[in-house]
């Protein structure tokens, strides 16, 4: 005994020296990184019925408020209610191409309001807000033939409700560049940068939320590289890709827009992922209290888990189609877990319904799994 | 056996329009609609009442078998007594909606949004019976009045009449109140307490000029004297409702509807004296107040809106009231006529058309609150033999205000306000102004409602 206390103490005695002579190493919490002008890419969701035990983890963002404080009037909802969604006004500025040089008339002569049009389009389908179109054109259009077909005293009675105030302004502005060697046969390389800003039109801020970051789209993302080849004899087009005619390099940059913006809506979609809260859990069914009414998507993937003092507890994964006010959905795969089995079995005997310390919620993990092609 | 047969037949009851008894009496159940928000709920409030009414309905039925029987083995004496008491009201009460029901919070269930709904018999109570008190024909009112010595008269008739036209002051706003609140068919829209108090200050202010025709007795209660020689008297007055009613009302009707003359641009012309006609206001050449109308069309790149202003001047251009358009109504495709499109939207649309009937009532009330229109009387110069007391003259007749004075070639014009009709102004005119004018001055001669004329 008296041995190992000894041998004990020396080995303890070692340690510390060696500790003391040791120089202390200066620690470094951040490593390099290389900045990439790479083409942006989707990030989509991936099927609930791909997951994996460790797939089903917490997604960022979600939110546990719950509906007791909606009016469910969607002109006269109260703040903390999750059904309010922002009113917006939506802007596609493109910044003015300017200099000369090899096909750059023709790129300056892009029309983007149809672009802008596109863009409410898209992004009020995905009902993360409520948006005022600028598609004054249509409107003053329908106002006519209302006046038209209805009379004056319809159309005036129609023409006392007043547009949306917008709550922010979602501008996305642009950034077009061209590239070509210079050569007699040559490529045109054409690059659109976009990035998002919410603004408050009042305070001027720019939000941080929602943070879409920039898009990088080029032009060999949506044509083959061969297709914008084109031969110059004595610095005049001469055959191949129309780089000096407007038309053509529009149907490039519109494809290019496009693109951005099917990238900005998947973004957008993982930034404010929608949360319902479970009613309750019957076998492995789920009944949401909120669908459409709170941006549900059809064959959303999300990520069941309980909330209680403040900890997030993932459960499983579903599959959800959501319905007018409401959402139903299966889970896939529970998580391997004692509170997720707890639940299982209970659920597995009738109606689990949590009770009012613990609550269930649900979140969506981003763009559903066949958004891309049935959407875009 | 009986209990028995009572406590299934109810229990069957219950079970089918889901309507629990609880030990108290009260009826509980509940019900779910389709949605959320409060559509949702009150549909649901709605099931759940007819549930109710329903379960009373057939628990009638079993009155004579064995209602009693089995109300008695579940609920206390007392409860029972008064549900037998108030199933009547109950019924009636629920049909009419008039019976206090209790809701929990809405729970949301699927698509359906559900609540439980109660009903106390303990709560229910007779409803309220209104008291409506039959108006009498005066109205006496106790005032407190101040007067100080001046214009000749002593500080006791001053505070008297003070006091006086307090009292018709208070009773034009009992009338006028009551006019608001019993029909909405006024001759002018009181929409608000600030608009009702401004037309009851205005029209006793123009009424209390007359106020010994009104007040048909008073006594002194108190008086007291105060600083500066100055009296305060307390006094109770009797004003007859009728004669004043009837002067109030041609006030009120002469603030809405004088002569408008109308000066703008087709087609707004033609669409403003439409809408003038419409609204009972006469339209005339020979008028002393002017519609000034403007429109004009604002490019919105492919569209087109339209900018209108009004204004109401008198002849001397003094700006009572001014109106414009919310452009931002209808935007139309450009074309031919789309100024005439978007003139008729605008003054068919009722809140636009409601703030110009607004601004115009505005404006006429402003004419009577300045004592009246702005007429002038022209006088040839050289029959005037003391020009220098025409001002002075013309300011002792009544309802005559802001007298000015001044040439016109051979003429003296004198404009002024007055609050009555111009036949009258005529009258009071020639009467005074024979002592300071020669014998040769013609007779007066009105040329329309703004002047007056004299050879």
């Amino acid at each position: 005994m008296k041995v190992i206390k000894a041998l004990a103490l020396t080995t303890l005695t070692m340690a510390l020296v060696a500790g003391c002579n040791s120089t202390p190493k200066r620690g470094s919490s951040t490593q390099q990184g290389n900045v990439s002008n790479n083409a942006s890419n989707t990030v989509i969701a991936k099927s609930a019925y791909v997951f994996n035990d460790a797939d089903i983890a917490m997604p960022a963002y979600f939110d546990t408020q719950g509906l007791e404080r909606c009016s469910f009037d969607v002109n006269n909802e109260t703040d903390s209610c999750p059904l309010k969604k922002p009113i917006v006004r939506m802007y596609f500025d493109l910044a003015g191409v300017s200099g000369s040089g090899i096909g750059v008339d023709a790129m300056r002569e892009f029309d983007n309001q149809n672009l802008l049009l596109m863009l409410e389009n898209q992004f009020a389908g995905i009902n993360r807000f409520r948006i005022v179109t600028r598609d004054d054109d249509a409107i003053s259009k329908e106002q006519q033939l209302i006046l038209q077909q209805q009379g004056v005293v319809t159309a005036a009675k129609r023409a006392e409700v007043k547009a949306l105030i917008p709550d922010f302004v979602v501008k996305i502005d642009s950034l077009r560049t061209l590239k070509t060697e210079g050569s007699i046969t040559d490529w045109a390389d054409y690059t659109l940068e976009l990035t998002t800003g919410v603004i408050n039109p009042q305070t001027r801020e720019k939000l941080s939320h929602p943070n879409l970051g920039k898009i990088r789209v080029k032009s060999e993302d949506v044509r083959d590289r061969s297709e914008l080849k084109f031969t110059t004899v004595s610095g005049r087009y001469a055959a191949g890709f129309h780089f000096d005619q407007s038309a053509h390099v529009n149907a490039v940059l519109s494809d290019m827009g496009s693109r951005g913006i099917d990238i900005l809506l998947t973004r957008m979609l993982s930034e404010m992922p929608a949360t319902a809260q479970v009613l309750g859990i019957k076998g492995n069914k789920l009944s949401l209290d909120r669908g459409q009414n709170a941006g549900v998507l059809p064959n959303e993937t999300m990520i069941i888990f309980s909330y209680e003092a403040g900890f997030v507890e993932p459960l499983g994964v579903a599959n959800v189609n959501p319905s007018r006010n409401s959402a139903n959905g299966e889970i896939i795969r529970w998580k391997d877990s004692n509170v997720a089995t707890d639940i299982k079995n209970k659920a597995e005997n009738g109606i689990y319904r949590p009770a009012s310390g613990a609550k269930i919620f649900a979140v969506s993990v981003g763009t559903p799994a066949d958004f891309l092609e049935n959407r875009t | 056996m009986i209990k028995k047969i009572g406590i299934l037949a109810l229990c069957s009851l219950s079970a089918q329009a889901q309507v629990e008894v609880l030990a108290d009496g009260t009826l509980q159940t509940e019900a779910c609609a389709y949605g959320r928000g409060s559509l949702a709920i009150s549909g649901a409030k709605a099931q759940a009442g007819a549930e109710l009414i329903s379960f009373i309905k057939g628990n009638k039925s079993l009155t004579t078998q064995s209602t009693q029987q089995h109300l008695t083995t579940n609920l206390s004496d007392d409860a029972t007594t008064l549900y037998e008491q108030q199933r009547t009201v109950m019924l009636e009460g629920l049909n009419a909606g008039a019976v206090p029901l209790n809701y929990s919070a809405p729970t949301l269930n699927g698509n359906d949004t559900c609540m439980t709904v109660s009903l106390n018999p303990l709560n229910l109570g007779e409803p309220a019976e209104q008291n409506w008190q039959n108006t009498t024909q005066n109205i006496s009112v106790t005032v407190i009045g101040q007067g100080w010595d001046k214009k000749g008269n002593t500080a006791l008739t001053n505070a008297e009449q003070d006091a006086l036209q307090r009292a018709v002051s208070q009773v034009v706003g009992v009338w006028l109140t009551q006019q608001h609140t019993q029909s909405s068919s006024t001759s002018l829209n009181i929409t608000d307490g600030n608009e009702s108090s401004s037309m009851q200050e205005l029209i006793g202010q123009q009424l209390s000029s007359h106020s010994e025709g009104l007040v048909k007795e008073w006594q002194t209660l108190k008086t007291k004297e105060l600083a500066n020689g100055g009296v305060e008297i307390t006094i109770m007055a009797v004003v007859e409702k009728a004669p004043l009613i009837q002067q109030a009302s041609q006030l009120l009707s002469m603030i809405g509807s004088p002569r408008v003359h109308v000066i703008a641009p087709e087609p707004l012309k033609t669409e403003l004296k439409t809408w003038l006609n419409e609204q009972g206001i006469e339209v005339g050449a020979a008028a002393s107040l002017v519609l000034y109308g403007k429109s004009d069309l604002v490019k919105r790149n492919n569209n087109r809106q339209l900018r209108l202003t009004v204004d109401v001047r008198d002849l001397a251009g003094n700006i009572y009231g001014k109106w414009h358009n919310d452009s931002s109504l209808m935007a139309l495709p450009n074309d031919a006529h789309v100024e005439t499109d978007l003139m008729a939207v605008h003054l068919a649309s009722e809140s636009q058309s409601a703030a110009l009937h607004q601004a115009l009532k505005g404006a006429f009330t402003k004419v009577v609150a300045r004592g009246g229109l702005v007429r002038e009387v022209l006088l040839p110069s050289k029959k005037l033999t003391q020009p220098e007391k025409l001002h002075a003259v013309l300011s002792t007749l009544g309802g005559v205000s802001d007298v000015s004075i001044h040439k016109q070639h051979d003429y003296t014009v004198a404009s002024l306000r007055y609050k009555g009709d111009t036949g009258e102004l005529a009258d009071a005119v020639e009467q005074v102004l024979t002592t300071i004018t020669a014998n040769t001055l013609s007779k007066i001669t009105v040329e329309d409602d703004f002047t007056l004329r004299y050879q």
